[in-house]
């Protein structure tokens, strides 16, 4: 079961002289949906993308399984650990659904048939289906392609999503159905799912939320 | 400021100022080729009609085997493809009922040479009163001949010019003096109807009493006078009249006489009517060649000739004097005659009035011509003249055209040494030499040729780079102030006024840079045509029309504006009718992602139901790892890599063509750069450069020969002459003659002494510097054998007998012979005779020249004495210096470079002596040929290296901003990349790669495209090639290595904010 921990993070922007995130402690395990709220400028973003090894602390200490952050190669630990959802979906324009999926297989160095038979495996399992798996993402809709988004980080192997407004451009009918599948994975697959949102709906159908403001934070459920 | 995008702009300005100017120095670019070409073309075009290729033929007179008649080789050339139309000149007789020809002035002043009694037509039938009665001058005795200087009382027959005309040189008031020699001037031979017994008659004459004469206009020595003649055949030589006005001409016994006049008023009214297809391409109204000058009007044309206009050119004499004007009509009759020419062979005067006539045809005087025949050829076109008149001329049943009227003109000049190679021999063999117009009309061919389509493979290349710039700036900008116009959409401004703000800089931008760029193309243009003109032409045309080219310029400005505006509009609709939102979608423009044409209705925007099932989930997201290889990964960016190339159609055919265009147009600039100095060089070295030295009377000079020996070595110390002849010619007054031990003297007269049909003998001697009958000396023609020359030629000045070669005329006028010894020298002379002794005789000789265009040999005329001397034999003969008549040079071949680009210097050094005062003399290079073919290329090179350093920059910064801009769009493609765990060196290396070899592939399809295009130069300079290509590689790494430095220095999710 997955388990990130952070401790005693501090963050500041170089050139500024104010921490963005202070003294952050909170530790996240699978089979859990974990909400961050926060307004505008509280460093919900700034912690994501630390959790996510695309930044590091200015000062603390982050842990994925009790193995420190500082040990291991952050794209390895992207590429195998964590992986992201985000409000713009991000996926590669010109690759089909599938080629999306595929992508990080492929690159992990799963055989071509083999990640390719999977993606499909994996985007069936979310309901993208048919040929909608030859689509690019613009012939897609919003909740297609964070669907899409979704199987892609199924693919890493990850067994921590991070996601980012995930429901943010989708209606609330496809936000629902994202945070259920979202749940689904944390609840039946033990995935450490970890949502930053203002959507209070997403944070009340979280198992635990955490509000973040002005760069320190604290568990609210 | 109401205008958001314009407060971007100026906020952050560098952007939009980079995409105006390089839309600026596009256009301005493109309008300075387009404007150059445009002068350059229609100068060139028109110019064109000038450089025809003519040709012509003459008689070999050397060979001596030719008679002048060329009808056989006009018979072989008339059918030769390569001959647009040959045009032999006939003549043909016309007459005119009231208009008196004026012929009678033109040959006043040789007459001498065309008088005799057979040939009438400028007789005069004049009754005068003798008011003196003396010797005809310069005679001593009474019996050489009578001058009665008259008054003229009444014309009968014959030109009233003569006398009535205000400004007549030949008679004033009235008067003029009338001739009786007693001999022919040049043959000194006895006039027949002259001796003592009617000289005496006529120094009786009564003075004051009226007397009819007829007579012809001639002049004996210094006296213009006319010559007498008799009133008709066998007739007397005057008739006395006692009372004019009772003086009757029906009278029977005039009845000879009156014939003679009716004969001699038609030929004062008739006309040498010249048929041609065209006078443009004669040789006699070229102006390297021929005397005739374009004096009003036009020349006639071949249109002329095609359409059968009847239109004439006259001469200015007879334009002149007979008042006409330009527009005024002639009416012509054809008539029948033996010579066409004129009506006065015996069977003319006998037949005349039968002759055949045709109808009137009235011709428009289009042009004057001024020459020394003007007085009455008319040109006509050949069509217009009936075609019973238009014969070649036929004696002895042989028809015969002479070599003087007729001319050929090619098709194309630049084929003129292909059919020089094919006819010079066959034509030579028939003892003629085929002669070309030296107009250079085929170097001029060839090196326009040459600079048009150099300009015109400009114009193309330009005009795709600008096409290609339009749409990547309308690309770019929409790409960076699109967002600009949605967000004031969403704020609720209208789509047109949106749409206005979004353009308005552009188009308001555009305009001014394009408009300032097209003035200063447009003026750059000007100034570069006119050096190419001056250079291709000689001067520049003094009615340059650059007007033309301002509404080029202005129409092209407009049509660059209006693709813009046009590109924009089309722009405009899309962004009407697009989505608010989907703007601010992430992903690239549906044109480049909707490859598999998938149908949008088809789409599902529903998502099933509770359709998730995440029980297999674990089974599928279970790798076995032993088949997991981390070393493919980089396959997977290679085949991604792949996907983008091929699906991204727009990036990477902007990529692939923007390369090729810049690497071919640069390329291709430095194929024509290096076939242009490959070109010059060629003609550098295989010209034949030949020159003389030339007197320009800024120094005293000696009475023989104007060329001292000294400036000649001045010139040979250059050590660029292979070898030179150089002529001396020198007269001397007093000749000392030892027959075998008889000595006498002979001195020439002075001039005064001598009566009118004497003449001093010459006292000529011919030397050279090279040896006799060699190839580049003096021909002897009638020598009798070679042991003569060989004599001649071995001779130095450590032997004692000098060798002398005289021509016939000089062993009969000094009545010598074969051992006689000579010596030639100054009257009154110091020095002393130096004998040489006659060795041999000539018939004639000829000067050689080193100019392989033209004859070698061409024989002079031996009527006069001279002797050949060799040239060290001269120098004993007073003073030891020389003073050369002529010195012909010629270059070696081998330093023609150093020659053609020392030029100013060398002609200097010889012009000038070491303190830079003027040393009289002048070196002339006859190398037009090469420079006229060698300038304008000379000139376009520099043009062209002007341009080629501009453009490199142009695509080195395009090469960096290009991959620059696309990588700096695909930020967040590399940022999803980074996000997925793909490591920051593979992202480069995968980017570093798929960039480079899109800008290798356009190289090699550009260096592909332009080596077919260039094949025929056969230049292939691949060092530069590869400076060029690398160049533009390293550039283009630079833009890469800067943007993904740009983009990659970044955080994963900073990437995703970056913009452009």
């Amino acid at each position: 079961m997955a388990r990130l921990e952070l401790e005693n993070i501090f963050y500041r922007y170089k050139g500024a002289n104010k921490d963005v995130l202070k003294d952050v402690n909170c530790s996240f395990k699978g089979g859990q949906v974990n909400a961050i709220v926060g307004p505008s400028g509280s460093g919900k973003t700034t912690l994501l993308s630390i959790m996510a090894g695309l930044d590091e602390p200015t000062q603390g200490r982050i842990s994925i399984d009790d193995q420190d952050l500082k040990d291991l190669d952050l794209d390895e630990y992207r590429r195998d650990s964590v992986s992201m959802i985000f409000q713009a979906f991000q996926l590669f324009p010109l690759l089909t659904a599938l080629e999306n999926v595929s992508f990080p297989m492929e690159y992990k160095g799963v055989p071509k048939e083999e990640a390719r038979k999977k993606g499909k495996e994996v985007l069936d399992s979310i309901g993208v289906d048919g040929d909608k798996q030859s689509r690019y993402p613009s012939n897609l809709s919003g909740g297609e392609q964070q669907r899409v988004a979704i199987g892609r980080t199924l693919a890493t192997g990850a067994r921590v999503i991070l996601a980012d407004e995930p429901t943010g451009n989708l209606d609330d009918e496809n936000s629902d159905r994202i945070i259920d599948i979202l749940k689904q994975l944390a609840h039946e697959q033990d995935f450490c799912v970890i949502i930053v949102t203002h959507d209070m709906e997403i944070a009340e159908a979280s198992d635990n939320v955490w509000r973040i403001k002005d760069g320190t934070i604290e568990q609210v459920k | 400021m109401k205008n958001p995008i314009i407060k971007s702009i100026i906020r952050r300005p560098m952007k939009f100022v980079l995409l105006i100017l390089i839309l600026s120095l596009v256009s301005g670019a493109f309008i300075m080729n387009f404007t150059s070409y445009a002068i350059v073309s229609k100068e060139v075009e028109s110019a064109k009609e000038v450089y025809h290729s003519i040709g012509y033929i003459q008689m070999d007179l050397s060979d001596r085997k030719s008679t002048g008649n060329v009808y056989e080789i006009r018979e072989m050339l008339k059918d030769e493809p390569m001959i647009a139309y040959e045009d032999p000149n006939i003549y043909a007789l016309g007459v005119s009922d009231h208009l008196l020809n004026s012929d009678y002035n033109v040959f006043t002043e040789t007459y001498n040479e065309l008088s005799g009694n057979h040939f009438f037509v400028r007789d005069l039938f004049v009754i005068v009163q003798p008011e003196n009665i003396r010797t005809i001058i310069p005679a001593k005795d009474r019996y050489d001949g009578v001058t009665l200087e008259s008054r003229v009382q009444k014309l009968l027959g014959g030109y009233p010019d003569w006398i009535y005309m205000k400004d007549g040189t030949m008679f004033k008031d009235g008067f003029f003096k009338v001739a009786a020699p007693k001999y022919e001037m040049l043959t000194t031979n006895l006039i027949p109807y002259m001796d003592d017994i009617i000289i005496d008659e006529l120094y009786a004459l009564e003075i004051g009493a009226n007397y009819l004469f007829r007579c012809e206009p001639n002049r004996v020595a210094d006296e213009s006078s006319y010559t007498l003649k008799p009133l008709y055949d066998s007739g007397p030589l005057y008739e006395k009249i006692d009372n004019i006005d009772e003086f009757d001409l029906d009278d029977p016994k005039w009845q000879k006489m009156r014939e003679d006049m009716e004969l001699l008023d038609i030929n004062t009214r008739s006309f040498n009517m010249n048929a041609t297809k065209s006078m443009e391409t004669l040789p006699r109204t070229q102006e390297s060649f021929g005397d005739y000058t374009l004096f009003d009007g036009r020349w006639l044309n071949y249109d002329d000739h095609k359409n059968i206009n009847k239109v004439c050119v006259v001469g200015k004499h007879f334009f002149e004097v007979r008042k006409l004007k330009l527009g005024d009509k002639i009416p012509i009759q054809y008539m029948e005659s033996e010579i066409s020419y004129y009506l006065m062979t015996e069977k003319d005067r006998k037949e005349w009035k039968n002759y055949h006539k045709s109808d009137v045809i009235e011709y428009e005087i289009v042009g004057v011509y001024d020459a020394y025949s003007s007085g009455r050829n008319i040109y006509i076109p050949t069509s217009t003249v009936p075609e019973e008149f238009l014969k070649f001329l036929v004696e002895d049943g042989m028809s015969y055209l002479f070599g003087q009227n007729y001319n050929f003109v090619l098709n194309n000049p630049v084929e003129q040494s292909q059919f020089i190679e094919k006819y010079r021999e066959p034509i030579r063999e028939a003892g003629y030499e085929l002669q070309f117009i030296d107009n250079n009309a085929e170097t001029f061919w060839v090196s326009t040729k040459q600079v048009l389509d150099n300009l015109k493979t400009n114009i193309i290349l330009y005009g795709i780079l600008l096409l290609s710039v339009l749409l990547f700036i309308i690309y770019m900008y929409m790409g960076i102030y699109k967002n600009s116009y949605a967000i004031e959409r969403i704020l609720g401004v209208t789509h047109k006024s949106a749409a206005r703000h979004l353009w308005m800089p552009l188009y308001i931008f555009s305009t001014l840079g394009v408009g300032v760029s097209a003035y200063i193309g447009y003026q750059t243009a000007i100034a570069n045509s006119q050096r190419i003109l001056e250079e291709i032409l000689g001067e520049l045309p003094s009615n340059l029309d650059s007007s033309i080219s301002v509404k080029f310029v202005f129409i092209i400005f407009l049509i660059i504006i209006g693709l813009l505006m046009i590109q924009s509009l089309f722009m405009m609709s899309k962004l009407k009718n697009k989505s608010l939102l989907e703007f601010f979608s992430k992903g690239i423009k549906k044109k480049e992602k909707n490859l598999d044409k998938v149908d949008l209705n088809r789409i599902d925007l529903d998502i099933p139901d509770n359709e998730f099932c995440t029980d297999d989930l674990a089974e599928t997201l279970s790798f076995d790892d032993s088949s997991i290889h981390l070393s493919k990964g980089k396959t997977a960016l290679k085949e991604y890599g792949k996907k983008y190339i091929s699906r991204s159609i727009v990036t990477t055919t902007l990529k692939v063509v923007v390369t090729g265009l810049l690497i071919g147009t640069l390329i291709y600039l430095i194929n024509v750069i290096e076939s242009n100095k490959t070109f010059i060089e060629k003609n550098i070295s295989e010209t034949r450069i030949v020159g003389e030295l030339a007197y320009i009377g800024e120094v005293e000079m000696s009475d023989n020969g104007s060329i001292y020996e000294d400036i000649l070595n001045k010139t040979l110390e250059t050590g660029l002459v292979e070898d030179y002849f150089g002529l001396v010619l020198n007269e001397y007054d007093e000749m000392n003659i030892d027959r075998y031990g008889t000595k006498e003297t002979i001195r020439k007269e002075d001039i005064l002494n001598l009566e009118y049909y004497e003449r001093n003998p010459n006292m000529t001697i011919v030397a050279s510097n090279q040896e006799l009958n060699s190839d580049s000396g003096i021909k002897l023609y009638g020598v009798e054998n070679q042991g003569i020359l060989d004599e001649f030629n071995s001779y130095n000045s450590t032997k004692d007998e000098i060798p002398i070669l005289a021509s016939t005329v000089t062993m009969e006028t000094y009545d010598l012979e074969i051992g006689h010894k000579v010596a030639l020298k100054e009257w009154g002379s110091i020095y002393t005779a130096v004998y040489g002794t006659i060795i041999g005789t000539f018939e004639s000789y000829a000067y050689p020249t080193y100019d392989e265009t033209q004859i070698q040999g061409l024989s002079r005329t031996s009527k006069y004495e001279i002797f050949i001397y060799p040239i060290e034999a001269v120098r004993m003969i007073g003073s030891s210096n020389l003073y050369y008549e002529e010195i012909n040079l010629l270059f070696d071949q081998e330093k023609n470079e150093e020659l053609y680009y020392n030029r100013e210097e060398i002609l200097n050094h010889i012009s000038k002596n070491k303190y830079d005062y003027s040393t009289g003399y002048k070196l002339v290079l006859h190398d037009d040929i090469l420079t006229e073919t060698i300038e304008p290329l000379e000139k376009n090179l520099e043009l062209l290296n002007i341009i080629y350093p501009i453009l490199l920059g142009l695509s080195l910064i395009t090469a960096v901003a290009l991959p620059y801009l696309l990588i700096l769009r695909r930020s967040e493609e590399l940022a999803i990349m980074r996000i997925l765990g793909v490591k920051k060196s593979e992202v480069k290396r995968y980017v570093f790669t798929e960039s480079l070899s899109l800008v290798i592939i356009g190289q090699v399809f550009a260096i592909a495209v332009i080596s077919v295009v260039t094949f025929k130069s056969g230049i292939y300079p691949i060092w530069k090639y590869l400076f060029i290509t690398t160049g533009y590689l390293i550039a283009s790494m630079i833009g890469v290595l800067a943007s993904l430095k740009n983009v990659l220095d970044k955080k994963p999710l900073e990437m995703l904010q970056v913009k452009e």
